[in-house]
């Protein structure tokens, strides 16, 4: 291609808008790539497919022609991410709704003896924490976090509005994390 | 106390698990996204508290299928809905599936259906570009340029809808069967590798590996149904509602992942079709009886101009180029003369 490009016309190839908008991106990136990935882990909850979505976003950015011009660069980039972080979850449940292979599907497979000890305890630290919350913090914290309910089916279940399922799920989080916290550092 | 690590800040703690709850919701504002990644950029602790919430939350989320049924359980009181309800995380779902299925027997099963069936993921792939997709059974579909398909997985068949365009499919072998539905045709099978071309309702279907089976979606029976092994083609042309069998190699069929466009007696309004999903500038036929010219050869996608360019030497054709897309008009021995290259 670009061997095509160039014998077509020379001009484009030096100092072209398509050098820029490269510059662009890669500056883009430096500057916000820790953010970029930090937003789309929150979303899929998933260091290793944040980091896979965030090179997309990246190679989209770059696949954008000269003509499009970002007047907002960071919106831009977070907007971009969120599209594709849709996608990927979308992805994520025809996987679910899939159903059970049993030679596919290594979810359901006995842990290794080791992994499960610690796993059983890592668990029970998280229940001696969460019992220690009120009710309605722990259940709206289990049903997001644990049974996977976005803010407005827990909503409509525990008749709160969305605002207070957040409060209750970030309460329960800040509090799971002063547990884990204190586990680990001594003091 | 002296400590080497730095103490528990918990009003900072509540601050990124708060924005780490907004940051969940997919309607978020673009301004409060923005206000978000200002104070994660402020103060490297606050970053580093944001990294150590959502880390917490990654790992509670990999929580395994029974302890997680546990902690629902635990926490989650039932309510009358609560024991059919289809537990929604990508795991518990299929895990919830298969565990009526195995206690309550099939009648239950039935009830959970619509929650586990016809749920439908769309992929596309842009003009000139490729998309591989994995599909959750282990198969998966190569996207040529502007093609998109439709995946439904259900209970008893894996459903794939070609909308438009090409794809090279992998089949994993599975009791369920693998069901391409492509235009006026349906290509049937049980693990094998093969490519379909989708130019409007004009369909070409080459395997290169296993068997499939292709019948019109008309077809109330097996009657036009053909099966076909590695390395045969059959196309279905839309003029005459015929199928056309060949022997072809398999290697030229999958050749467009390797950016060449394989055309064999292709009429050339479709080979333009297909060059345009390719082209940055599309290819246009002034006259729409050049459509009717056949066309064997190879295009390599990323020299389609000097495809375009070369064209007058085997049709009867001139070719004019503007900014936005090239033109192909028939050659007159006045136009000849006038050509405005």
């Amino acid at each position: 291609m670009n061997a095509v490009r160039q014998t077509m016309d020379p001009s484009e190839a030096a100092a072209s808008s398509g050098g820029n908008r490269a510059r662009q991106v890669v500056d883009l990136f430096r500057e916000h790539n820790a953010a970029l990935v930090a937003f789309l882990r929150a979303r899929l909850n998933s260091l290793a497919d944040a980091q896979e979505v965030a090179q997309e976003v990246y190679l989209k950015l770059l696949s954008l022609s000269d003509e499009t011009v970002i007047d907002a660069p960071r919106a831009f980039l977070f907007r971009a991410a969120s599209n594709l972080a849709v996608d990927r979850i979308r992805m994520r449940n025809v996987r679910a709704t899939a159903p059970v292979d049993p030679d596919a599907d290594d979810w359901h497979v006995t842990p290794v003896p080791e992994q499960h000890a610690s796993a059983h305890e890592q668990w029970r630290d998280l229940r001696v924490a969460l019992d220690e919350l009120p009710p309605k913090t722990s259940r709206a914290f289990v049903m997001h976090m644990i049974d996977g309910r976005d803010f407005a089916t827990i909503a409509r279940e525990m008749n709160l509005s969305e605002r207070m399922v957040r409060y209750h799920v970030g309460n329960a989080l800040a509090h799971c994390r002063e547990r884990r916290d204190s586990a680990e550092n001594p003091r | 106390m002296t400590t080497t690590t730095s103490p528990f800040d918990r009003p900072l703690e509540h601050t990124a698990a708060d924005w780490w709850t907004r940051l969940r919701d997919p309607s978020l504002p673009d301004a409060e996204l923005l206000a978000w990644s200002e104070w994660l950029e402020a103060d490297p602790r606050h970053a580093d508290a944001f990294e150590q919430a959502s880390a917490l939350a990654e790992s509670i989320a990999a929580m395994g299928g029974a302890e997680r049924r546990a902690f629902v359980d635990r926490y989650v009181p039932a309510t009358a809905t609560a024991p059919a309800r289809a537990r929604r995380p990508r795991f518990a779902l299929a895990l919830a599936a298969g565990v009526a299925l195995a206690v309550v027997g099939a009648g239950a099963f039935l009830a959970l259906k619509p929650r586990t069936q016809d749920v439908s993921a769309s992929y596309a792939s842009e003009r000139a570009g490729h998309r591989d997709i994995a599909l959750p059974d282990g198969s998966s579909i190569e996207l040529g340029g502007a093609s998109s398909v439709t995946a439904r997985y259900g209970r008893d068949e894996r459903m794939v809808d070609l909308d438009a365009g090409e794809a090279f499919f992998r089949v994993a072998h599975a009791e369920r069967p693998f069901i391409v539905n492509a235009g006026p045709l349906r290509i049937r099978d049980l693990g094998t590798a093969f490519n379909v071309r989708r130019t409007g309702e004009r369909v070409t279907v080459t395997v290169t590996e296993g068997r499939v089976r292709v019948s019109p979606m008309a077809a109330q029976s097996d009657a036009g149904t053909v099966e076909l092994g590695a390395g045969r083609e059959v196309s279905f042309d839309p003029e005459t509602q015929a199928m056309r069998i060949l022997d072809v190699d398999p290697a030229n069929a999958v050749a467009w992942r390797g950016h060449r466009l394989e055309f064999v007696n292709e009429p050339l309004a479709s080979v333009v079709e297909n060059v345009n999903r390719y082209s940055k500038r599309p290819v246009r036929l002034a006259d729409p009886t050049l459509g009717k010219l056949t066309f064997t050869g190879t295009v390599e996608v990323d020299t389609i101009d000097s495809w375009v360019a070369a064209l007058p030497r085997v049709f009867p054709v001139r070719v004019a180029t503007y900014p936005d897309r090239l033109e192909l008009a028939r050659q007159t021995t006045m136009a000849r003369s006038a050509q405005p290259r």
